[in-house]
């Protein structure tokens, strides 16, 4: 196990070199002069002073030693500063991170809560009309964009007549509020995670029931509650494990429209408002936090699945 | 016989018509409900098709036609949509915005599966460091959140109609790579490719001939859920303003700014969500379909 866990740690470090660069490639394809792009047409400015800026920023060297610095920088945790508001990035991005983790969190938890036992009638109830009306439904699900799911609860909770939109309050200030503002919120962003989730519990359940082991536990007389329970389950949900944590670093940066949508000031907002702003050292930020985030997520759950299902370690 | 002829009877004999008369059995064998909902997706499909191309030459003025004396109008006998805020008509616009979701959808899973593809089955056949090298990019790719890579990335090159279809399908590639180099990797052991091998055809030859061909089942149902991805990226770009521009009307866009008057008129908000949603679900029950056609134990990626 140990091996194993040194190993998968060993290889997520070229991933996360290669995100690295490839945020600092994209930033660099912007046309043109990225200063004179930041100032916009508004401001005067003589050559000289353009020239300064572009100094203090690092952007007359050439462009491999401003690679390695960038490098060195982003191994020390420093993602530099704001160009609007002047504060680093990193403190920026720190206020912003747990509002999207909770969102993410919440959804997921909330998914996982309906697809589990959805999944298991759809696969379990061969006859009648739940299954069919279960896949049927779980379709839309992932039809839906996630948007326009979150437009609709605002619509319909303020023809019912209830406040929708609460403003944002951090969990340990006061989490009755904070859940209120969150509720929506998180139900836009899971309903395409649980459907997902339900037609692969669903599959998920179907294959194992066709083992052997199952039909000999059913052979030697086992009630059938005991065999779902003790047999069926219980392999095929590992692998929901590993979507379920995908999932998670990938809602992550999913997020972003159900934030804009909501209002809830996440790292979505935060990277859409650096677009339009222009403020490149913080869009770099936050894409790469997120992807740093989304790279540790996939780990920790291969980890954890080699943890419960020991035989993935000798592949 | 020539070697391609003896190649081709083992490729029809091992490949092709025993796949076609799979397809044809697995289809007789489908339950009936999953026949029509299969159908139901190809007939969805078509018909946005067929709006894309014929919206914009018949609608498009009306499409774009201000009234100011009808803002914001319910549903009549003129406008069976009603009116957005600047009293054009809302169907007008819905079947015109077709246009853009369709043509970014077909152009960025295109591109993904022509890129994609190509290197997939190439280092799937080929092995050795270009397979190593392309997945270790692949894997690079894969650290990012579709939908983030792809605003950045737009946000950067401005929005345009090209550069939503260049980017998405940039970020759909890995996808098909991994899809076609994994079905490469099985097509690679079949026994026609050997005999191929043992006829003297060049490796070129027997990729581009007998690999290539026969790995395309699993791309094809990678292209229709692929397509049912495009629509809703490029939607939700176009929502938060880094795609399609107003006064261009696509789905995104229409429902960016018709929340804003939804308390007023609903419909604007309603109307765009559901053509995606319905043409969304149309890709998805044709891609449930063909994959259920194809290859039942399969699973296809879905990022």
């Amino acid at each position: 196990m140990q091996r194993y866990v040194l190993r998968r740690l060993l290889a997520a470090i070229p991933v996360l070199w290669g995100a690295v660069t490839l945020v600092f490639l994209i930033i660099r394809l912007v046309p043109g002069d990225a200063i004179q792009l930041f100032l916009g047409t508004q401001v005067e400015m003589t050559a000289e002073q353009m020239a300064e800026l572009r100094r203090v920023f690092g952007l007359d060297r050439p462009v491999w030693a401003q690679y390695l610095d960038y490098l060195a920088r982003v191994a020390q945790g420093d993602l530099g500063v704001s160009l609007r508001t002047a504060r680093t990035v990193r403190d920026e991005i720190a206020s912003r991170l747990p509002v999207t983790v909770e969102l993410a969190l919440l959804a997921v938890g909330l998914a996982v809560a309906v697809a589990l036992p959805a999944g298991v009638v759809a696969a379990t109830s061969r006859r009648g009309w739940v299954s069919p009306a279960l896949s049927v439904l779980a379709l839309l699900g992932l039809s839906v964009p996630n948007f326009w799911l979150g437009t609709m609860l605002i619509l319909g909770s303020s023809r019912l007549g209830v406040r929708a939109l609460g403003t944002y309050v951090s969990p340990w200030e006061d989490l009755g509020r904070n859940l209120s503002a969150m509720l929506l919120p998180a139900l836009a962003l899971a309903a395409g995670l649980a459907a997902a989730l339900t037609r692969y519990v669903r599959a998920s359940v179907l294959e194992v029931l066709g083992q052997e082991y199952v039909r000999t536990a059913r052979a030697k007389g086992l009630a059938a509650r005991a065999v779902l329970g003790r047999h069926v389950l219980r392999n095929a949900l590992v692998p929901v494990v590993t979507v379920v944590g995908f999932q998670l670093g990938y809602l992550l940066g999913g997020a972003v429209v159900v934030e804009e949508v909501f209002g809830l000031p996440g790292m979505g907002r935060l990277a859409l408002s650096a677009i339009l702003q222009r403020d490149y050292p913080m869009l770099q930020g936050v894409v790469m936090v997120t992807a740093t985030l989304f790279v540790a997520c996939n780990l920790a759950t291969d980890l954890l699945y080699a943890w419960i299902d020991p035989r993935i370690r000798y592949d | 016989m020539t070697e391609g002829q003896l190649v081709a009877r083992a490729a029809w004999g091992a490949g092709s018509a025993r796949a076609e008369g799979a397809w044809r059995a697995r289809w007789r064998r489908m339950p009936r409900e999953r026949r029509w909902l299969t159908l139901a997706g190809a007939g969805v499909v078509a018909a946005c098709l067929c709006v894309a191309l014929l919206a914009p030459p018949l609608l498009l003025d009306r499409a774009l036609a201000m009234r100011t004396q009808a803002l914001l109008q319910g549903p009549s006998w003129d406008h069976p949509l009603g009116t957005d805020q600047f009293g054009r008509d809302l169907l007008s616009r819905l079947l015109v915005g077709a246009r853009p979701s369709v043509l970014v959808a077909f152009g960025a899973v295109g591109l993904a599966t022509l890129l994609g593809t190509t290197v997939g089955v190439a280092v799937g056949y080929a092995g050795g460091v270009a397979d190593h090298l392309v997945l270790r990019v692949a894997d690079v790719l894969f650290a990012f959140p579709g939908l983030l890579l792809a605003m950045a990335v737009m946000a950067v090159l401005g929005p345009s109609l090209g550069n939503l279809v260049a980017v998405l399908g940039l970020v759909y590639t890995p996808q098909f790579v991994r899809v076609a180099r994994a079905a490469a990797l099985t097509v690679r052991t079949e026994q026609y490719v050997e005999a191929a091998r043992a006829l003297g055809a060049s490796g070129l030859r027997v990729l581009v001939r007998h690999v290539a061909p026969n790995a395309m089942a699993p791309v094809l149902v990678q292209v229709s859920l692929g397509l049912s991805l495009a629509v809703l990226s490029e939607s939700a770009l176009s929502f938060l303003g880094l795609g399609i521009q107003p006064p261009v009307p696509s789905w995104g866009n229409m429902l960016s700014e018709g929340r804003q008057f939804m308390e007023i008129a609903p419909w604007n908000a309603i109307a765009p969500g559901l053509a995606i949603a319905v043409v969304v679900l149309g890709f998805n029950l044709l891609g449930d379909g063909l994959q259920e056609l194809l290859d039942p134990r399969m699973r296809p990626e879905r990022v």
